[in-house]
């Protein structure tokens, strides 16, 4: 039932107190990221996406790739509703739960519990179906007596961890991650995946930006390459891995 | 871009039933960059509506909110009691005795004072940078934007309500006499809790966008503490009593105070008071509709 409709979405950044013109100069010829631009109404501004356009169903299972700067996260949180782009329109179905990153979404001075709760209770969950979810993430994030301490006192793996055990706890309908499960070891990578995988069976979406190549090859049916804020291929995964893998966006001078 | 009713005429069929949140039903969002100024104030509408409708949750997270301030702390919460009736206890004789005052009359007077005022600059200087602390939940969860307003506005509510025992320790010492007009102080609360929430509408995105706002209204806020009459007693102004009757900041203190105090309110500091918060929450509705959806590109 889970769908995402995204049509010709553009996003701009707006740059505050960094308007030299040394820094547009420089940042022109590097040849990476979003477009600079400087308008006299708006100022400095970065693009992000530039005319996107994606259309998800049930049972997609969508990578996205594309090198740093390309609009991978941006374009996640367009999908999750957390950015209104400038221009398009968006239409989505579906339950949808996002991990983008873990240390802003945890509240440091919480415990690993008291941080499940509160997730949990901006999701709209009762208290008592919060605390029936409390096993599922104790097993799934191994983290143990850690649950009891500050989240402050976690290592990024271990954030990671527990933010991406909560969002998936939650039985979305629709996932969109961000990298972060490249950030774990191996161990976790594994159990993600496989997590990843049964909640994909209850015939949901995801949408996962990362740069791991194995990780969308492992979990995904479709993949799509992005480069300076525009889709430049999509489709099979193997296909635009090559692509990827390939540097077919790498120091490109003009977007497509 | 001219598409008002475009929405309904795509490959998809519209589904029927748009119910937000909750178990098994089906939850559809939807956003146009190109609407009307009319569906963009009614998405800014719906946010407030939204927003409120999450009441029980930022009740419980305002309420962890005003705990995690004194959290590892021996005395806990009753921190804040301890601080504003030190706070209370000086100033009391401090200005009872500059001011000649009658002893029985200022602590009351001073605590009820500083505890509103408390609430007032919170509000304020709170609001400039409530959108910026709630970057976690702004940048990481598509909630209502106005959730994160309602949390920080009843976080200084329920420092209001446990620091008003301060006042009602303070008027037992001096065994204050109070009347049935003490009751006049309940409405004057949710007149300045009404006020507290337009201000930070309002505020919020303000502060947000332009930093150099909370360093001008910082200092502006202690000139006003000091030019307001929360310490000394507006009648002790004399023939400059127009100081205070042209202080915005007086009516809002009277509301609540005076009634406290044993007589009802004017006449005037209700009116004025009622006309700032219809005026205050046509602007912070307006400011939500228009700057909602720009906060996260801000903070």
């Amino acid at each position: 039932m889970a769908e995402i409709d995204l049509r010709d979405i553009a996003l701009r950044y707006p740059v505050y107190g960094r308007t030299s013109r040394s820094v547009l100069a420089a940042a022109k010829s590097v040849g990476m990221g979003g477009i600079i631009r400087r308008t006299r109404r708006r100022g400095v501004e970065v693009t992000a996406l530039d005319g996107i356009s994606l259309a998800a169903r049930d049972g997609d299972r969508i990578g996205i790739l594309g090198p740093n700067g390309a609009g991978k996260t941006t374009i996640l949180k367009v999908a999750a509703g957390i950015l209104k782009p400038c221009r398009g329109r968006i239409r989505r179905v579906g339950r949808t739960v996002a991990v983008i990153n873990p240390s802003v979404g945890l509240d440091p001075a919480l415990s690993g519990h008291e941080n499940i709760e509160q997730i949990g209770l901006l999701y709209g969950l009762s208290r008592r179906a919060i605390v029936a979810l409390r096993p599922d993430v104790e097993a799934f994030t191994e983290l143990g007596e850690f649950l009891d301490l500050p989240v402050e006192t976690y290592s990024a793996g271990m954030k990671t961890r527990l933010a991406f055990g909560v969002a998936t706890a939650f039985h979305p309908e629709i996932l969109v991650a961000d990298e972060n499960i490249a950030a774990g070891d191996a161990g976790f990578v594994a159990k993600a995946q496989t997590r990843m995988r049964a909640m994909m069976d209850r015939a949901s979406l995801l949408l996962l930006a990362t740069h791991s190549v194995a990780t969308i090859k492992t979990l995904c049916n479709r993949a799509i390459l992005m480069d300076r804020g525009l889709i430049v291929a999509d489709g099979d995964v193997d296909e635009i891995v090559a692509l990827y893998s390939s540097g077919a966006t790498a120091n490109r001078d003009a977007p497509v | 871009m001219t598409e008002e009713a475009n929405g309904q005429g795509r490959d998809q069929p519209m589904p029927s039933s748009s119910r937000p949140g909750g178990g098994a039903s089906i939850e559809v969002y939807q956003f146009d960059a190109g609407q009307s100024i009319v569906a963009r104030f009614a998405d800014g509408l719906m946010d407030l509506r939204e927003a409120a409708g999450m009441m029980p949750i930022w009740l419980v997270l305002a309420w962890r909110d005003f705990l995690q301030q004194t959290r590892r702390t021996f005395m806990g919460p009753l921190w804040s009691i301890i601080g504003t009736g030190i706070t209370v206890t000086v100033l009391g004789y401090v200005y009872g005795a500059v001011l000649k005052m009658n002893g029985s009359t200022v602590f009351p007077h001073i605590a009820a004072g500083l505890v509103i005022w408390f609430f007032i600059s919170g509000c304020i200087n709170g609001g400039l940078s409530v959108y910026i602390s709630a970057r976690g939940v702004l940048e990481e969860r598509a909630l209502p934007v106005a959730f994160s307003a309602f949390r920080f506005v009843f976080r200084y509510m329920i420092e209001l309500i446990v620091k008003f025992v301060v006042f009602a320790l303070a008027a037992a010492a001096v065994a204050l006499p109070m009347n049935v007009n003490a009751f006049l102080a309940l409405p004057g609360l949710v007149i300045l809790i009404l006020n507290g929430l337009w201000v930070v509408l309002v505020f919020g995105p303000l502060g947000a966008r332009y930093r150099d706002v909370s360093q001008v209204v910082s200092p502006l806020m202690l000139i006003a503490f000091l030019a307001s009459p929360v310490l000394w007693p507006e009648g002790m102004l004399g023939g400059s009593g127009f100081i205070a009757t042209f202080n915005p900041f007086t009516h809002f203190l009277a509301i609540v105070r005076d009634p406290l105090l044993g007589s009802p309110p004017s006449m005037l500091s209700v009116v004025v008071t009622l006309a700032v918060t219809v005026g205050g929450s046509v602007l912070a509705v307006v400011c939500h509709c228009l700057y909602k959806d720009r906060i996260v590109f801000w903070i």
